[in-house]
Formats: structure tokens, sequence, C-alpha cells
């Protein structure tokens, strides 16, 4: 009897080692790794997204150093186009640069917003117009301000901003407050010359008094409408520009997310605490429109340990889910974890793939990225 | 035979609870590794202010802190070293007058020093004496004061 236990639980624990050293590598086939791609570039210069034509696609990269949006062509990789940029930043210092927003609508007319002035430039750098948000009705007045954290998108001449306002959160009542009134999405019409900020209003689990360090949403236009996606909400939320109201609601939960924990007061201006608590919560992040699958794709950052095996190093990122929305059946179709030892939280939908990028441990001297088909 | 059975057994569990977790280096292990792998450096004798300026912190902070560090510290600056990882003061003139460390591949931001905004590692006798973090003014001006003020430091 003892000796047939003894076997039984040998049996078991070896099963139990076999999990445990293969289970991390069953992996779904719901993305299909298609090609890979290494781009050079160097420290001064910084990635800023993607941007293709009825022909190529190309990496936009900002030369801080020379001041340039270079556009490099994907097939390539040449810098087919350099827009020099020093009739925007003439009077700005490379501090102030750095944290500017851009988006290209086409090479010939780029959206780039700095501070609260946006500008539109052409191929050669010429500023066609530029907008000083502060001169428009309501933006001063309730201390608006442009935010660089979420980018730009420009969709049927409305050009879609993050918002932020300087108002000071110490304690409940002033963060309930800020969540209440402040309209965190705002809309140039840069055909009508207007600004306003529509409808979006934070979530109600943001109006709580409890703060969460979590001041803009994400968002980008699909369909001529704008999808709105909060870090703690699990809706998405469908804004529709004709009807000027949030036409409609997506639940798309990650089977990850957590309620996370109200960030403390007293810990407000403590960086290295906030880098700990960024770690160690849920959050929603950037929302995609894959056109090959006809899905939307919801980004999760998840909790994850900071130490690195062997302690010699910390992770650069949290791991991090990607949730498949079938926008055909309305369903989710998967969610998809990914570790950040591996892969970065950053993904771009081309027409060549999904577009994800490597970690790598030399970060400056080139990007890696690996493409993949979404499969449903 | 059962005896057997039951020692390989907890073998591996032993394996599956203590296999993964090999010994954590020190800090100061570690900055020691970091400032010889990097730039072929040691942790100095005599009292030193390593001034981390990472990536990660906020800019605001940055702008306002870094000027007061540079003009107040100038009496000590034999005794402080700048490393710099933040992108947008790799090619900055700033730090000129000190002895200066570019960290272009952020390695210094993802080691396990606790580094998050302004941080200070202050090291004495090859060792990590403390770890400062500089998230306010006041702490900025406590912080060069202190150091004006240290008697193991001859100026």
């Amino acid at each position: 009897m003892k000796r047939n236990f003894g076997y039984f639980t040998l049996k078991i624990l070896i099963v139990l080692l076999l999990f445990y050293f293969i289970g991390c590598k069953d992996k779904t086939q719901r993305v299909v790794k298609i090609d890979e791609i290494s781009i050079k570039r160097n420290f001064n210069e910084r990635f800023l997204g993607y941007y293709e034509d009825d022909n190529l696609g190309y990496f936009l990269l900002l030369d801080i150093e020379n001041k340039l949006l270079k556009f490099i062509n994907i097939k390539n990789f040449q810098d087919d186009i350099a827009i020099p940029l020093n009739n925007v930043f003439e009077n700005s210092q490379d501090k102030d640069f750095i944290i500017s927003n851009f988006f290209v609508n086409r090479p010939d007319s780029v959206f780039i917003s700095n501070e609260n002035n946006i500008f539109l430039i052409n191929k050669k750098g010429k500023i066609l117009n530029s907008w000083n948000m502060e001169n428009y009705q309501g933006f001063k007045q309730n201390k608006l301000n442009i935010s660089f954290v979420t980018p730009l998108t420009f969709n049927c001449g409305k050009l879609n901003l993050a918002i932020t306002a300087n108002l000071k959160i110490d304690n409940p009542e002033s963060c309930r407050d800020y969540f209440l009134k402040v309209k965190p999405v705002a809309i140039l019409d840069v055909r009508k010359d207007s600004f306003y900020c529509p409808p979006i209003s934070f979530p109600v689990a943001y109006q709580t008094g409890n703060n969460y360090m979590d001041y803009v949403p994400w968002f980008i236009n699909f369909d001529n409408k704008l999808i709105v996606s909060f870090s703690i909400s699990d809706s998405l939320f469908i804004y529709d520009y004709k009807k000027n109201c949030i036409e409609q609601k997506i639940a798309l939960k990650s089977r990850y997310y957590a309620s996370p924990r109200p960030y403390p007061y007293d810990n407000f201006s403590d960086f290295a605490f906030r880098r700990l608590y960024d770690f160690s919560e849920t959050r929603y992040r950037d929302v995609y429109y894959d056109k090959a699958s006809n899905c939307l794709l919801r980004m999760v950052a998840l909790p994850t340990d900071l130490k690195v095996s062997g302690g010699s190093e910390i992770r650069k990122t949290n791991d991090w889910s990607l949730v498949l929305y079938d926008l055909s059946s309305e369903k989710i179709v998967d969610e998809l974890f990914f570790c950040s030892e591996e892969f970065q939280p950053y993904l771009l939908p081309t027409r060549s793939g999904l577009m994800i990028w490597k970690m790598e441990v030399n970060q400056s001297d080139s990007m890696k990225i690996d493409v993949f088909k979404v499969q449903k | 035979m059962s005896r057997k059975l039951i020692l390989i057994s907890s073998i591996i569990i032993a394996i599956l609870f203590f296999g993964c977790k090999p010994t954590e280096p020190s800090k100061t292990e570690v900055f020691k590794n970091y400032l010889a792998d990097y730039h072929k450096r040691n942790i100095p004798n005599e009292i030193n202010f390593f001034i981390i300026i990472p990536e990660y912190g906020c800019n605001g902070c940055f702008q306002v802190f870094i000027p007061n560090l540079i003009i107040g510290l100038m009496p000590l600056r034999n005794h402080v070293t700048f490393i710099v990882s933040k992108n947008s003061y790799l090619s900055d003139t700033t730090f000129s007058h000190y002895d200066n460390l570019p960290d272009t591949n952020r390695i210094i931001d993802y080691l396990p020093l606790d580094v998050a905004n302004i941080t200070i590692i202050q090291t004495r006798n090859y060792e990590i004496d403390k770890i400062l973090h500089l998230n306010s003014i006041e702490d900025t001006k406590k912080f060069i004061n202190d150091a004006l003020n240290n008697p193991e430091i001859k100026q």
C-alpha cells in the first residue's frame, strides 16, 4: 500500500514537473508570426509611429539632433522623406521638443502639438497653419492642457486631443470634483476653426474620490467615430461626431482585470513608490483596429514582479495581454498573454500584419519587430 | 523502496520550490558591476554623490531641480558624478563642469537600485552608503545643504 502510494506521488510530481518546465511554451496559435524586422537607429532618434500610403509603409522617427521627422521606408529602410522641424521649434528648447505629439495625415500635412500649440506643416517643413488652444473660449479659463501621453488622431477634419486640467488633486473631494467636471478629450475642428470638449466623461469608477494616477484615456478613430478606452473601465466608448454623443458601449473585459488599489494621497510625489505602484496594478491601455481580421485589439498592462530572476536587473515594463474582439460576431475571441521580457507593450496594426516590438537588452541602436497575422 | 520514493519526491519538491531562486546580489555589488562594466570605474573610497538623471521621472522636476544641483554643488564638484540616461539631457552641456557618465542605453534605469526621478547614490569606502530620491525642491535644497555641511568632505 505504502509502495503504491509512493509510486502514485512520484507520478504526480513528475507530471507537475513537466507542466512546470513546458507550461509557458504552450502558446495559442491565434497569432502566427509571419515576418521579423530589424531597423538600425541611433540614440538621438525617437520612434514616433507608423504611416502607410496606398503603396508603402514607413516608420516615423524623430531625429532630435537634426530636428527632422524621418519617414523610413519599410522595404529598404531608407529615409525617403525627412521633414525639417526648425520652423516649428525655432524658439523651443530641446526638452520641450521631445515631448511633442505628432500625427501624420500625409507627408504633406503633419500635425504637431507642442505645449498648447498645434502646427500643421507640409513636406518642406513650412507651417501651413497654427492654432494656439489658449485662444479658444473655455480652454484657458478651465486651466486645460494638451496631454502628450495619448497620441493625436485626425479624422474628417477633426483633430482629437487628450486633455488634462491643471487643478490641484490632493484629497478625495478635489479628486471627485476633477473626475466629475473634466472632459478628457477635446476636438479641434480645423475646417470650422472651432474647439469643443465632447460629452465624454470619466466613467463612474473614477468618481469615487479615489485617485488612480490616471488622467487621460486612449483613443482611436474607427469608422468615422472615436473609440475611447479608459484604463480602469471594462467598456469601450464609441463617440459619434455627428450626433455628438456616446453612441455605444462595448464590453471588452480582460480575464486578468482586477480593480486597482487607489493611489495613496501621501505618496503623490514619491516616484519610487509610483514606479512600484505601476507594476502592481492592472490597466487597460491602447486600443487598435486590425483590418485584416476585423478585430478590435485592447491592450492590458498586467501586474508584474519587478525583479528579473537573478536579481541583477528589473523589468523594463509590465507583462501585458491583448484582448481580441471580433467585430463581425461581436464577441471576444481570445486574450493573448505577452511576457515583457520578450515583447514590449507596443504594437501597430499595419497592412503587412500586426507588428509587435521585441524587448531588446540594448535599446538605442536598433529596433526589432515581429510581424504577426491574427487568426480568428 | 518506499523510503527511496519519498526521498526522490522530496528532492523534486525541493527543486520546484528552491531551484529557480538564485542569490540576489547586494545593491553595492550591482552598482559596482555597473560602473565597472559600462564606465570602467569603481566606487571611490572618499565620499561621492552619484546623481542619476533617469528617464523615469517628472520633466518639471528635472527642469527645476537640476539647475539647483548644478549651482549648489559646485564647491563639491570633485565629489559629484552625474549619471545621465534621460534622453533629452544626453547631448546637453548642463553637466559639462562635472564628472558626467552618459548612459545612452538606460542601463541604470533597470538595475535594482530604486532609481526613480532624480536619485542620489551616496557612496563611501567603496560601498553604497544610502540612496535618496529628490521629489521636491525642499528635498533638493536639503540634500545640497547636508552635502555642503558634511564634515567628511574637504572643500
